[in-house]
């Protein structure tokens, strides 16, 4: 009996320990959050920083985000066409991938895309800073790490998201037209007038709004992970590959409120 | 005026790691314009006393004084202020490796806005100079040996003017001939520049020839606390018996260098 007391007593600790360390990260990066807000007042004097970052993120996304966008159009247009051919209603192709690609494909794959490709090296080139004291160098410089690392990267996040986003609707659209043409023998002219007809402003612009918020997660999460890692290069992998998790479940998270907020 | 009086006063300072007590009750006056070292074993606490000097860690309890101004406990300008006073050379270099030597030299200085590129370019020149780096500008940091990378971190750290300069191990893991040249840069500094010299090391060697103060660190304690006669003499049992490891260490490293011959690190000289 008192053998199963401690045991509980140590799950509730240990369920205690794990709950506290959440709230402090989350309270954590929300201080780091206001913080680089805060330091973009002097992004035009650190645009030497900034654009080099912006740069980087579109060129090392750019190439697998063209995959990535034109087989989900390709499959996203055949898996429709199939179920819509049976009610002879193939026209509406374009309707349905575009839309689906302006609401949440585009925004959510390229998260994800940006995630790995930039989340993951923000994360791995920070830690490896702080653990061969590079920050701490920074900071007897008197230059605040927030300012010269983290500002940079959440600008060109915010910024570059949408940005890509505009970019896998547009490929993931166009996709969607070739498989249309080629399966289902939709003329593009009927495809492209049929995307005219149904999709809105209002989705592109909120699958941006999105991007934006996503971009923000995943820079102040990335950054984040890494200023707070310590010990050798095991550490490293480890903060990157939480890192990565973490932003992944803040991104399917936050799309899921952000789009039932605006279903009310 | 300041030149003359105690450049960091340290009382009382405590430092909690979870339940180590890493820090237990420190007080040390380090006068300016001196080269002091801090030894100890591996652990001791020698590193996180030097941090704490230059608000890199903040002390759970006690304070600092840096030429009589009390270390603030929080980020802010007024910290900042006062590492402006300070350069620091971190044991490994800690040289940012996206950019060059140049870059990394000139680095405080651009960030800080107040130069022209002209005399940053001039500054950098000199301070490479200085170290022995002449013409090493545009080369990456992973380009370098391990005695450079540290005389690029020394220039880095001079490149800002500072009155006070910490040395973390600037010694470890180079060769005897390597770390004479960077004990003579650090000795140089304190004469010719009169710059305030904190030196944390467990290189005996160093400690004699170049402090003109010693404490050693034990189990987060001042044990002993002197000039480096002084220290050779003590008879506090734990600093003979640090000292007498040391040269028997010292003794087996240079006989194993004597075989192996001469090391990368002196082709580099």
């Amino acid at each position: 009996m008192k053998k199963k007391a401690r045991n509980i007593d140590k799950f509730f600790i240990f369920l205690g320990e794990r709950l506290l360390e959440f709230f402090q990260s989350v309270g954590e990066m929300l201080l780091l959050l206001a913080e680089t807000i805060l330091w973009c007042r002097v992004v035009f004097k650190n645009l030497d920083k900034v654009l080099p970052q912006m740069g980087k993120m579109g060129a090392d996304t750019l190439p697998i985000a063209s995959l990535t966008a034109v087989f989900v159009g390709f499959v996203l247009a055949l898996q429709t066409g199939v179920a819509l051919q049976q009610f002879g209603q193939e026209e509406n192709i374009g309707a349905i991938v575009s839309i689906s690609m302006a609401r949440e494909l585009g925004p959510v794959l390229t998260a994800i895309l940006v995630i790995g490709r930039i989340g993951a090296a923000i994360t791995a080139e920070i830690a490896t800073m702080s653990v061969s004291e590079e920050i701490d160098a920074l900071r007897t410089l008197s230059i605040n790490p927030v300012r010269y690392l983290v500002m940079p990267r959440f600008l060109a996040c915010i910024t570059m998201m949408p940005v890509l986003v505009i970019y896998v609707d547009g490929i993931g659209t166009f996709g969607g037209a070739a498989v249309a043409k080629a399966y289902f023998k939709v003329p593009f002219l009927t495809y492209v007038d049929n995307v005219a007809e149904y999709l809105e402003f209002e989705d592109i612009a909120k699958g941006l709004v999105k991007a934006a918020i996503f971009g923000v997660i995943t820079s102040i999460v990335s950054c984040y992970k890494g200023l707070v890692t310590t010990g050798g290069p095991g550490e490293v992998g480890l903060a990157t590959t939480n890192s990565v998790v973490l932003s992944f479940v803040s991104v399917y998270v936050s799309n899921y409120f952000i789009t039932r907020l605006w279903l009310e | 005026m300041e030149k003359n009086g105690i450049a960091i006063d340290i009382r009382q300072l405590h430092r909690w790691f979870g339940d180590n007590h890493v820090l237990s009750g420190i007080d040390l006056k380090i006068p300016a314009g001196t080269a002091t070292a801090i030894v100890g074993g591996s652990g001791a606490g020698k590193s996180v006393l030097l941090k704490h000097m230059v608000g890199l860690l903040m002390p759970d309890s006690g304070s600092i004084y840096i030429f009589n101004h009390e270390m603030p406990r929080k980020a802010g300008r007024e910290l900042e202020e006062i590492r402006r006073r300070f350069a620091m050379v971190f044991q490994g270099s800690a040289l940012l490796n996206s950019l060059t030597v140049g870059q990394n030299v000139a680095l405080g200085l651009v960030e800080q806005r107040k130069l022209s590129p002209a005399e940053i370019d001039r500054i950098i020149r000199e301070k490479l100079a200085l170290v022995g780096l002449k013409g090493k500008e545009s080369r990456r940091p992973g380009e370098l040996s391990g005695g450079m990378r540290k005389r690029v971190a020394i220039a880095r750290a001079l490149a800002m003017d500072p009155e006070i300069i910490l040395f973390d191990e600037p010694t470890s893991g180079l060769d005897p001939v390597m770390a004479e040249n960077i004990d003579s840069l650090i000795a140089d500094l304190r004469d010719r520049l009169k710059k305030t010299v904190v030196i944390v090391t467990h290189d005996m060697d160093s400690a004699f020839k170049i402090a003109d103060g010693i404490c050693m660190l034990y189990e987060g304690k001042i044990i002993e606390q002197g000039s480096p006669e002084t220290f050779r003499s003590s008879t506090n049992p734990i600093v003979e018996q640090f000292i007498s490891r040391f040269k028997r260490h010292n003794d087996r490293r240079i006989e194993i260098n004597r075989e192996i011959g001469p090391q990368k690190e002196l082709l580099d000289l």
